[in-house]
């Protein structure tokens, strides 16, 4: 780089300014992420810049939906599906089989790891709140990984759900529903651009 | 929540099973670099295209990158992700190709660019970045651009795009701080158009 690089050493407000791209985006480390909340209590400036960042970070969020670069998973569930439920397409599908098995083991093991953790056998007379009562349906979520905390939280709140475990080490959770939403709520977390798989547990773990 | 994009291993694929399928194709497995390819090849085009805003370059720079990754994979050391050495890989062959062009390189002028306009109230500012962002990055340099979309499209953290880079934080911050002038002045400068 030819251009004059600039020593970030000066004042706290200085400082905590060319830090709050980082803040926005969630990458800070646990100091400078303290550092930075001190100084936006005190700062209207810097707050108005983070919320400016926050457009800016949500602009690129959105192209990233258009774009469809990262919910693979979900499309590639949907391939899976359909190569359960058609005869393959040999040439087209050829070069692509490992990765699709590999992808259904995958799921497999999610599904698998979350049914033995939530539906291992608890004692009849001990219920936790997270429990399924026996009105309730189990879903296994993954979520896009964009996707923020305020957007997963409105979309569970509105799709009467509860999450009951996860996120797993590929990201995934678990959420209770009550049986007679269970269709409706599948139904509308699989609209959603946000989700990026919904099996359900307590069938087995069939979409 | 920390928004997670190719800042890590993406598509279900751990950093280990990564460096994993990395080591295959070191070992000039065919199959592994054909899956590796596969990975990253919607992120790389992304990246280039929003880095050097050349489409007719993109498929040309993410071929160059993974002949270079089919090549080079035998030198990666674990000191960094998979993710971070692939995109370093990828912004070097994008510089190149944009050299190749005759782009400009980087200079200092940026610290000139400075928006007169009185600031517009905060929604007013969203509106602004929701219709006119992507017009407002073309004024930046593709370093700048760069820094903007390992940022934001990939959730990277500022240490991990200077990784990428190859150049030290503070260089990344002031990219970052420049791009951030440069932006608020074209959205103003659209502003005042109006």
């Amino acid at each position: 780089m030819n251009g004059r690089v600039i020593k970030f050493e000066g004042p706290v407000h200085a400082q905590a300014d060319r830090l709050l791209p980082w803040y926005v985006n969630g990458t800070l480390d646990d100091d400078e992420r303290v550092q930075v909340e001190h100084h936006l209590a005190e700062c209207a400036p810097c707050r108005q810049e983070a919320a400016w960042l926050r457009a800016v970070q949500e602009q690129f969020a959105e192209q990233a939906d258009k774009d469809e670069v990262s919910p693979k998973l979900r499309r590639l569930h949907r391939r899976v599906a359909r190569l359960h439920g058609a005869p393959r397409a040999a040439s087209a599908w050829h070069g692509r089989e490992k990765t699709l098995a590999w992808l259904a083991a995958l799921q497999a093991a999610v599904i698998l790891g979350l049914s033995v953790i939530v539906l291992h056998p608890q004692h009849d007379s001990y219920r936790t709140l997270s429990a399924p009562g026996s009105q309730d349906a189990l879903l296994v979520v993954m979520f896009d990984p964009r996707t923020r905390e305020a957007q997963m939280r409105e979309l569970v709140r509105s799709s009467h759900a509860r999450i009951v475990g996860g996120p797993t080490e590929v990201g995934a959770y678990v959420l209770r529903v009550p049986e007679a939403r269970s269709a409706a709520t599948r139904k509308m977390l699989l609209g959603s651009p946000q989700v990026t798989l919904v099996e359900d547990l307590s069938a087995g773990g069939h979409p | 929540m920390r928004s997670r994009r190719a800042g890590s291993a993406g598509d279900g694929v751990s950093v280990d099973e990564e460096a994993a399928l990395l080591a295959r194709v070191a070992a000039e497995e065919r199959d592994a670099f054909e899956a590796l390819y596969r990975l990253y090849s919607p992120r790389l085009q992304r990246f280039v295209r929003g880095m050097t805003r050349q489409t007719a370059l993109v498929e040309e720079i993410l071929d160059d990158t993974m002949m270079v990754v089919w090549r080079k994979a035998y030198t990666f050391n674990h000191q960094s992700k998979v993710s971070t050495w692939i995109f370093a890989i990828a912004y070097r062959q994008s510089l190149k190709a944009l050299k190749r062009l005759g782009a400009p390189e980087e200079t200092d002028l940026d610290e000139r660019t400075e928006s007169s306009a009185p600031g517009p109230d905060d929604t007013l500012q969203q509106q602004e970045v929701r219709k006119h962002l992507d017009d407002a990055l073309h004024t930046l340099s593709p370093e700048q651009r760069a820094v903007m979309e390992l940022t934001y499209y990939f959730g990277y953290a500022c240490r991990e795009i200077a990784e990428i880079m190859g150049c030290p934080v503070d260089t990344v911050k002031t990219r970052m701080f420049y791009a951030r002038r440069k932006l608020k002045a074209s959205l103003a400068s659209r502003r005042e158009a109006i």
